[in-house]
């Protein structure tokens, strides 16, 4: 299929922030705004990743989506925070998101995530991996002992889920860390499904991303707020031999 | 902001969680408006001014027509301090834009007519028609609690329609609000005007389209002086608004000196605040409006000047909020002309004022763009009737539009 | 106002496709009742989920019966996604489940395990207006084997069936409700070119 450039909106106590290296948030606005927006710069997909979930996401989930369903939402929604039940999974796809987005935690429950993703369908799942580089090999954010091969050698090859995969260090920056991409991607050559994340502000890096055969699609995150027309103009400017929705 | 989630407040400033801007706290306590006021200490300003003369430089070079750019202007201290770096650091010809709001004060009448007088540059301004100016303040006033929408929206629009008119691509505005008060991104970030911000934190949410919803009896064609450009408009005139807060190290207070010695800028003392430099163009932005503002938020512009002043280290949060305790419920002044020119009896102001307290918190509390207000600090309406006795000599040069 | 009925047989997103229908100018309404189905002006089966729950949930012969007369005499119907896959006969993902068998095929996992994304629609006959848009694919299963159609399109360089029509039911892999402006478009072309159901 053609590649994707993804809005990825990362909430905390229900407002939308900027994030950076996963530590310092700052706050952008109310989620209802900045939909408006990228509904009408025709982003491929949204993902909404609620940093500060509570243990019920039922609750969460609620009241925000029935505000995404009122202000008429019909672009591809993916969500995700503290989704680690079965019942928290299929409640979220009920609610009308295409897809769910699964945390290292959940991930590593094996069992668990291989029923999610027996129920739901593989297609329903996005798997959100932020890799941290603290010398040796790459390994989860939060768990030291886990690391990037050890992922790879859980999911099967033909798993037709996706995997975000976030570099912690780039994370809010202007520039992705190639030599970082390059390691995690070799790293999980068999798979060829990710969403890349961490850094993606520059129309250039994004075509080099979208370049890349593994990769599907290219996730943007505090760039979406900086400047008016960041998804129109970044389409705009993308070469011309790579394949996307313009 | 959810009904459940607890309003706490930033441990060095006074600002809570619940700033309509939004506002996060990191695992200290600290807010994110002063995390990164610390980026004024630690970036390389001079570097930074650089990267900004880069950036006007590629439009001068590639301007074969009048103006560099356009310089949204109101007349307030930042104006001349904009203007004069656009001018003389950076060496640009702008075009002067203002949004004239129609009820000036004498002071800000002063100051503009300076402004245009000191500086070597062409000024162009719009004025609305009263009748349809009075008519979007009182809706304003009373379904969103403000008497200053119609002006910011007209401020923010005519820069961006008049760069589309003259095909002017480059408009430079002075500080990102957003970043000055709760720290929206890092100076870094170079974030530039966007229409979302505008609807969102501009214009509390409801924009020039959405307006009419509150008169059924609106007609377009009556605001379509507010009307912002189309996305297609910007793409095509390359549109972009860039803030000089991003390259320059912003601190009002110490360009207010800088204003006022070099070019007699005068502040306008007001007795809700303890600066006088702050809109002294509006005759009612640091009485009612910024009673108003206290009654939606709980806190008001002595609240935004102190926060200031505790970041640059002028003050103590202690001393600051004694002070700040000391302005708040000050009763407005400047109340009778302003009801007047706005064709509302003071008789009926007062109950109108009332009335939105009484169930503002509730219209409040159901809309989007608002904040809970914590129980300690609503505001305290028993001095209501000092309000009508308060006459202000600006108000001789209401309806005369200048 | 044109009416349009969800069928509901507890599968997910009946709330994404009722906003898209009212954004159209539907009234929509959510229901199984056999009267409900018959008198339908548009009928769409929506679905995210497994085709078990599916098949699970619509074992009434009265409905089963009822939501093939419809098909029969030729009254739009829009099956979108696993509404599109319960219309065919079975399902690999569920090989003791039945499908309605309006459509003439069966449904398998895909070739290249999902598709997720965007794509163009490629007819077997000539469609102009629809030529230049994409719309939004997010599956694991798909029918490459349905036959008797009056119409079909495929996607990409997949050879699945991304639409299918026989007659006035219409199954579609992808979701015109999350393809912003071209699921507009293609509910419009649906209506003026197929059903008949303009204003």
């Amino acid at each position: 299929m053609i590649k994707r450039i993804a809005a990825t909106l990362i909430l905390d106590s229900n407002q939308i922030i900027n994030a950076y290296n996963f530590e310092v948030h700052l706050p952008v606005g109310k989620l209802k705004y900045t939909l408006e927006r990228l509904q009408e710069f025709e982003v491929d997909e949204i993902n909404i990743l609620n940093t500060s979930h509570s243990n019920s996401v039922v609750n969460d989930l609620d009241k925000l989506l029935e505000d995404i369903n009122n202000w008429h939402v019909s672009t591809p929604l993916a969500y995700g925070g503290g989704i680690s039940t079965l019942t928290d999974a299929v409640y979220v796809i009920k609610s009308g998101v295409e897809r769910v987005i699964i945390s290292a935690n959940t991930f590593f429950d094996f069992d668990l995530f291989s029923d999610i993703c027996r129920t739901l369908g593989d297609q329903a799942i996005i798997l959100h991996l932020p890799i941290e580089f603290k010398g040796g090999s790459p390994s989860i954010r939060g768990y030291s002992n886990k690391l990037l091969s050890d992922v790879n050698a859980l999911i099967p090859i033909n798993w037709g889920g996706e995997i975000m995969l976030t570099i912690v260090e780039s994370d809010g920056k202007k520039f992705p860390n190639w030599q970082n991409i390059g390691d995690a991607l070799g790293i999980m050559a068999g798979h060829s499904n990710f969403i890349l994340a961490g850094g993606f502000a520059d129309f250039k890096d994004i075509s080099a991303g979208l370049s890349l055969d593994q990769v599907s699609a290219i996730s943007i995150g505090n760039y979406l707020h900086r400047v008016e027309h960041s998804i129109i103009e970044i389409k705009q400017k993308i070469k011309s031999s790579i394949q996307i929705r313009r | 902001m959810t009904m459940n989630q607890r309003i706490e407040q930033c441990v060095r400033c006074l600002y809570k969680t619940n700033h309509p801007f939004g506002l996060t706290l990191d695992k200290n306590g600290v807010c994110s408006g002063c995390l990164v006021h610390e980026e004024k200490d630690l970036l390389d300003w001079k570097m930074r001014l650089g990267m900004l003369k880069n950036l006007t430089d590629s439009y001068k070079l590639k301007q074969s027509k009048n103006y560099d750019c356009i310089v949204p202007v109101s007349g307030g201290q930042d104006s001349f301090f904009i203007v004069h770096t656009v001018i003389h650091e950076l060496g640009l010809n702008p075009l002067l834009v203002n949004f004239n709001r129609n009820f000036n004060s004498a002071v800000g009448i002063k100051n503009l007519s300076q402004l245009r007088t000191i500086f070597p540059a062409d000024f162009r301004q719009f004025t609305i028609n009263p009748i349809i100016s009075r008519k979007v303040i009182r809706t304003t006033l009373a379904n969103l609690g403000t008497i200053n929408w119609l002006w910011i929206a007209g401020q923010t629009s005519l820069p961006v329609r008049i760069a589309d008119e003259l095909k002017i691509p480059l408009i430079i505005w002075g500080a990102h609000q957003g970043i000055e008060q709760v720290g929206m991104y890092s100076h870094t970030d170079e974030v530039e005007m966007t229409s979302r911000y505008r609807k969102e934190h501009d214009l509390m949410g409801i924009d020039e389209k959405e307006i009419f919803k509150f008169d059924p009896d609106f007609n377009p064609n009556d605001i379509s002086s507010l009307t912002y450009p189309s996305d297609d408009q910007i793409i095509k005139n390359g549109t972009r608004g860039i803030y000089l807060s991003n390259y320059l190290r912003w601190d009002p207070v110490q360009q207010h000196t800088f204003v006022k010695d070099k070019y007699g800028y005068i502040g306008r003392k007001t007795n809700r605040t303890y600066y006088d430099f702050d809109n002294p163009d509006c005759p009612v932005y640091n009485g009612l409006q910024d009673y108003l503002k206290f009654m939606r938020l709980g806190y008001a512009k002595v609240t935004d000047q102190l926060v200031r002043d505790i970041r640059h280290k002028r003050i103590d949060k202690e001393s600051a909020k004694r002070i700040e305790s000391e302005y708040l419920n000050k009763a407005p002044d400047s109340l009778k002309g302003f009801a007047d020119w706005l064709g509302i009896s003071v008789k009926n102001f007062g109950p109108l004022m009332l009335s939105l307290d009484s169930n503002f918190l509730e219209q409040l509390l159901s809309g989007d763009w608002r904040s809970e207000i914590n129980e300690l600090d609503k505001p305290n309406l028993n001095h209501i009737d000092s309000v009508y006795k308060f006459i202000d000599s600006d108000f001789k040069n209401f309806g005369k539009g200048i | 106002m044109k009416k349009a009925l969800i069928l509901d047989y507890k599968i997910g997103n009946i709330t994404s496709v009722g906003t898209f229908l009212r954004e159209n100018g539907y009234s929509v309404t959510l229901g199984c009742e056999t009267t409900e189905i018959k008198n339908a002006e548009l009928l769409v089966l929506p679905g995210v989920g497994s085709f078990k729950m599916a098949a699970d949930n619509l074992q009434d012969k009265k409905i089963i019966h009822e939501l093939k007369s419809r098909h029969l005499n030729n009254k739009a119907t829009l099956g979108i996604c696993l509404g599109f896959q319960i219309l065919t006969k079975t399902s690999s993902e569920s090989p003791d489940s039945n499908g309605l068998g309006i459509f003439n095929g069966t449904t398998t996992r895909l070739k290249e395990f999902s598709r997720i994304g965007w794509g163009k629609l490629i007819f077997n006959q000539k469609i102009n207006s629809l030529k230049d848009h994409y719309f939004y694919f997010n599956h694991s299963y798909g029918s490459y084997d349905i036959i008797d159609t009056s119409m079909r399109a495929c996607s990409g360089q997949s050879d699945y069936n991304a639409l299918v029509a026989s007659g006035s039911t219409i199954g579609v892999q992808f979701h015109p409700e999350r393809s912003q402006k071209s699921g507009n478009k293609f509910l419009k072309w649906l209506e003026s070119e197929v059903w008949g159901l303009n204003d």
